[in-house]
């Protein structure tokens, strides 16, 4: 499986963070492919309310970058629309939590429009969606409710954990002609910047990435939990395996139980609340094909079965290095 | 099919409505035989709300009416009967067809199975065995049976380490009672040093199981044993053409697991097992004989399954290897295992051995020992001949045993040995 | 239980030939080709309609949705569209298909059940349609959304293209008629929205639909123009379709066009309307049948010779029939079908599933594969 994105000798780079990612992978997309066009609440003169559309209406004019009326059904219902007739729109919903409205227009054409015409109707579009909490916001600002979405066949769902993965992963979904769900974890929109290639590139969406190798436990996190992955394995004595899914639909299962069956322990980091968070899909699918190499149950370490809390409450809630690291040494004791 | 591309065709009754069941038959709009046109009028039925107008299905002809007037009929069942070029397919029973003819018929056998999918070795008794996943898959490729193991892990569960000690220990993965009263000279010396009257090792390993079910044996079974002697020179003959004419080499044992088995077949007691729990006596009905053989350890017993199965020269060669692995300790579990009688040999050590005492092989009923083959004069018609005779010490389980049946066993075993034809015939 | 009572809907509408088929105003100037052929697509409609009603009486299709007494209304107004438009249909609006050549033994396949890879299969299209229609929608007012984003593509790339969509008096409260309305304003999108008027959402009336006196003013509320027309007078919807439609098509932005009709039958096979609405409702409504006055109108005209209704209807029939046989040829669809066209390249879970599926059938255990390298 392949590594993180790393720069060659000489070739161009330049420090970037998940949002300046974003940014630059939207015009890099918009100059290439004339179809593409952008919208949303906010996009336009104000760049979006994170900045991530920042200067792209000066450029390619509000034909390409296109304000919307307040409606998050009609942004996407229109969309289809757009799409169905060979645009590579990419709408942005601007808050995960804000999605809701659109379901209708999610379930019954957004993923089904291929499949209901026999795959004579594509629906090439990609929405981006900042995702998650962390950053003590308000109600409906923290959600990550991807599960709703992994559910249900007909779109991809993708979440970049670093700005150099955000590039290619973002760049790849624009060109894929699925529908895909694009969530930026806001949290780490500008925690960190990296050396990021100033070519365009894509990286595949269908495969998990190795941020670590590790020989006694795995731990599959995506997004803002996987510098929490990082730095508990490196508290932690046990040596970790960190697999970073980068696509949550499809998983890349193959990658999932390689590791697993090499390790033979889990633990599964997601912010996301505890029940049918993709956590359950992975230990159902590591209790289905690789019980036999398990030394121990999985645990995973997540947010609770509750609403997203307030801001005193927020951090209790979220899952961290701390949590991370109970998990990992709950699972590396346990005897059977 | 029929003739001119016309079908059969099968008519149903659909659900007229919402989930009803059932209709009654009000009239008939078309008789048999008639030539019919797809959508006219077909039959009225009634149902609990209303009486609905069914139109015909095809153009064609209809062959047969299958409900009358006042019938009431189950959605489903079969109506009418038509003969058209264009037969049409009815939704709600699609399924049923389709199914039948993509589906093999009944019960489905979990056939697909992947290679180490196999279940692994534990027992499957009352006593569950508690080990991790990645344990027992460490012990069935190691071909350990985790019944076996002891486990030092909370609540006695099987622990990777736990196998592992396991196999270090130089025992036979199942225990098998063995036998043979004269014990190997044991290698530990047990010269006491200055200073000390004992010197103790442990009791483990091979030695330590055949003390074990030597005690059971000699605690549960009330031995008697008879000695009998047989003219050899019909066997040394037959031996000798045997082994000569064949590759493999066809030893007197070999012989002898042969010629013991149509008189175990003939007195099914020795061919047995006393049940004393449940009170009952377990006759087998398969004959596995097994051969002590002597190895530095010890006495092993590798068991030939099914020997009256076998041919002579089957026996001979499924003999010699096992035996060899035995020697090499290299012997499977599953050949030391499910014997009903036994040979051994008192016959090889030194030259001045005549008659023993060999113990039975608990649970079995009965043990053969061999002598050697030698030579003795023999009173003959009254002249003092030299001949080859052989000795069997025959040890027996009195409870289901008694002396005549013995004696009879041994004797049906020495006309064998005493006349080749005989035995050949009877095999 | 006490039925809604109806209410008749106000004739303050646009209309052209009155039920008799007299002439009340100016007729609009139409070619004799395209009279015949709204004429002949309302009668095919009609007859497919019969059709397939008998096969779902005798369970050959499990479900259907009539347009009988509303033929005029999608016949109308997809007739005012041109080659490369789009149009986006719910369920009853089968004469808009037919009126650009639908292709009947498809649409019969598909009501049998059939999945849309095993009709391309074996009933495959030849060509390009003139108009493109995308499926059906079922949900309703969604269609509406989507039909204001193709248009808002062809807005932006400066095509002129229009596109289409249908809705019924029951779709106008849902929240995508609104959201999409707006769009289409806000954005001049060249998106013509014709609302199926038909006095019923299944056993819901107009009068309880909405506390406006019409559908077509709610249009106003975003800024769209609007019509009403007597939807059972092909004439008087073709003619305002028309003038939307070319004023979409030059740039002029969206309307929305409400056709007074009534639904003569059932919501669909599933459906008991003795239950809640007034048998004698329907003979009023039958004497302002579509394809009555049309017809008297072109027999008056010379357009159509005399023999020709009948002659046509048996011509039609034939033809339908002619489809179903077709279709019956078609065989069941391979179970497999359903894990097509989801997500265009393969993934894990599809191939392992859909080996499952396939040792199901074979009558297998398909739950074998214990270590993720797939049944054997």
């Amino acid at each position: 499986m392949t590594s993180q994105v790393a720069p060659d000798e000489g070739q161009a780079t330049e420090e970037m963070n998940m949002v300046t990612a974003v940014n630059e992978t939207l015009r890099q997309e918009m100059d290439r492919d004339e179809s593409v066009r952008l919208m949303g609440y906010d996009v336009g003169p104000i760049g979006g309310v994170y900045r991530a559309t920042e200067g792209l209406i000066e450029d390619f004019g509000e034909d390409r970058v296109i304000d919307t009326p307040l409606s998050e059904n009609g942004i996407l219902g229109t969309a289809v629309g757009m799409a169905m007739r060979g645009s590579r729109i990419v709408p942005e919903i601007q808050f995960m939590g804000f999605f809701y409205p659109a379901f209708g227009q999610f379930m019954y054409t957004l993923v089904k429009m291929y499949e209901r015409s026999g795959g004579a109707l594509e629906v090439p579009m990609t929405v981006r969606m900042p995702y998650s909490g962390g950053i003590k916001s308000s109600e409906y600002h923290s959600e990550s409710t991807e599960t709703f979405l992994v559910h249900t066949p007909g779109c991809r769902v993708v979440v970049p954990s670093t700005p150099a993965e955000t590039k290619g992963l973002l760049a790849a979904s624009i060109r894929n002609d699925d529908p895909v769900f694009f969530l930026e974890p806001k949290k780490i929109y500008r925690v960190g910047t990296e050396s990021v290639p100033t070519e365009d590139y894509t990286l595949p969406l269908d495969q998990a990435r190795y941020v670590r190798r590790g020989e006694d436990i795995t731990v599959y996190a995506w997004g803002a939990m996987v510098r929490h992955a990082k730095t508990a394995a490196d508290a932690v004595d046990a040596d970790v395996e960190i697999v970073d899914l980068r696509t949550l639909s499809p998983l890349d299962v193959e990658t999932i139980l390689e590791s697993v069956k090499k390790t033979g322990r889990a633990v599964v980091l997601h912010e996301a609340r505890r029940t049918l968070g993709l956590g359950a899909e992975i230990s159902a699918l590591i209790n289905e094909y690789a019980l036999d190499h398990l030394h121990a149950p999985i645990k995973r370490a997540t947010g609770y079965d509750v609403h997203f809390p307030g801001h005193q409450t927020e951090d209790a809630y979220m899952p961290d290095e701390q949590r991370a690291q109970y998990a990992i040494e709950a699972v590396m004791d346990y005897e059977f | 099919m029929s003739s001119e591309g016309t079908q059969r065709f099968e008519f149903r009754l659909p659900d007229p409505g919402e989930g009803l069941t059932e209709a009654e038959i009000v009239e008939w709009h078309a008789a048999a035989g008639e030539d019919v046109r797809e959508d006219d009028l077909l039959v009225e039925v009634e149902t609990d709300k209303a009486v609905v107008e069914i139109p015909t299905p095809c153009t064609g002809t209809l062959l047969e009416i299958r409900a009358e007037p006042g019938d009431v009929v189950s959605v489903g069942d079969v109506i009418a009967v038509f003969e058209t070029e264009n037969p049409p397919r009815q939704q709600s029973f699609e399924g049923d067809e389709a199914a039948s003819g993509d589906q093999a018929a009944a019960a489905a056998t979990p056939a697909t199975e992947e290679t180490g999918e196999a279940e692994p070795a534990e027992s499957a008794g009352p006593d569950r065995v508690f080990a991790a996943p990645s344990t027992r898959r460490y012990a069935r490729e190691q071909g350990v049976d985790l019944s076996a193991v002891e486990g030092t892990g909370p609540n006695g569960r099987i622990l990777r380490e736990d196998v592992d000690r396991y196999l270090e220990e130089p025992e036979p993965e199942v225990t098998e009672p063995t036998t043979e009263s004269v014990a190997a000279p044991t290698t530990a010396a047990t010269t006491a040093d200055a200073g000390e009257r004992d010197v103790r090792e442990p009791l483990r390993g091979l030695r330590r199981t055949i003390a074990e079910n030597m005690q059971t044996a000699a605690r549960e079974i009330p031995h008697v044993t008879s000695g009998f002697e047989a003219d050899a020179g019909e066997l040394v003959d037959l031996k000798e053409r045997l082994d000569a004419k064949h590759d493999v080499d066809v030893t007197y044992t070999a012989l002898l697991v042969k010629a013991v088995v149509p008189a175990l077949e003939a007195f099914p007691l020795v061919n047995a097992s006393v049940d004393m729990d449940a009170g009952e006596i377990v006759k087998h009905q398969y004959y596995n004989v097994g051969v002590a053989t002597h190895t530095e350890e010890g006495l092993i017993v590798p068991v030939i399954k099914d020997v009256d199965e076998k041919s002579l020269v089957e026996v001979a060669e499924a003999l010699s290897t096992k035996v060899e692995a035995a020697r090499n300790r290299e012997i499977a579990p599953g050949d030391l295992q499910d014997g009903t009688f036994t040979i051994t040999n008192t016959g090889s050590h030194g030259g001045h051995g005549t008659f023993g005492t060999p113990i039975i092989r608990h649970p079995e009923a009965a043990i053969l020992g061999v002598g050697r083959i030698e030579e003795k004069p023999v009173a003959v018609d009254g002249e003092v001949e030299v001949r080859d005779r052989i000795g069997f010490s025959f040890s027996y389980d009195h409870r289901l045993i008694d002396g005549v049946t013995a004696g009879q066993f041994a004797e049906t075993v020495i006309e064998g040995i005493e006349d080749p034809d005989l035995l050949l015939a009877r095999l | 239980m006490e039925q809604w009572s109806e209410q008749r809907p106000s004739e303050e509408f646009y209309r052209v030939l009155d039920p008799d088929g007299e002439v009340v105003s100016e007729p609009p100037d139409v070619e004799e080709e395209t009279l015949r052929r709204l004429y002949r697509t309302m009668v095919e409609s009609r007859l497919f309609d019969e059709k397939t009603l008998s096969m779902q009486r005798r369970g050959e299709v499990s479900i259907i949705a009539r347009s009988t007494g509303e033929e005029a209304v999608s016949t109308g107004s997809a007739a005012a569209l041109a080659e490369g438009d789009w149009c986006f249909p719910s369920y009853r609006q089968t004469p808009a298909g037919l009126y650009w050549g639908a292709r009947k033994d498809r649409g019969v396949a598909a009501l049998m059940g059939a999945e849309p890879e095993t009709i391309e299969e074996h009933l495959p299209l030849e060509g390009e349609p003139p108009v493109n229609f995308t499926p059906i929608y079922v949900p309703l007012a969604v269609n509406v959304t989507n039909a204001v984003g193709s248009a808002m593509t062809d807005r932006f790339r400066g095509d002129d293209v229009v596109s289409m969509s249908y809705i019924g008096d029951g779709s106008t409260s849902q929240g995508d008629f609104h959201e999409a309305l707006n769009f289409a304003g806000v954005f001049e999108a060249p998106a013509v929205t014709i609302c199926q008027n038909n006095q019923w959402a299944i056993s819901v009336p107009a009068h309880r639909q909405t506390a406006t006196e019409t559908f077509a003013e709610k249009a106003a509320a975003h800024g769209v123009p609007h019509e009403r027309v007597d939807g059972n007078d092909v004439l008087a919807v073709y003619e305002r379709s028309r003038a939307a439609v070319e004023q979409a098509r030059q740039g002029g932005g969206p309307s929305f066009i409400e056709a007074v009709t009534y639904r003569m039958v059932e919501h669909n096979t599933a459906d008991e309307e003795s239950i809640y609405r007034d048998a004698d409702e329907r003979e009023y409504w039958e004497e302002k049948d579509p394809i009555d006055r049309f017809e008297t109108y072109l027999l008056d005209q010379g357009v159509l010779e005399p023999n020709e209704p009948d002659d046509l209807r048996e011509e039609l029939r034939d033809e339908i029939q002619a489809a179903v046989n077709r279709a019956r040829e078609v065989p069941v669809s391979d179970p497999e079908t359903m894990f097509e066209n989801h997500l265009h390249d393969s993934t894990w879970k599809r191939e392992h599933q859909r080996a499952e599926l396939r040792a199901e059938r074979r009558g297998e255990n398909p739950f074998t594969d214990f270590t993720g390298e797939g049944l054997q």
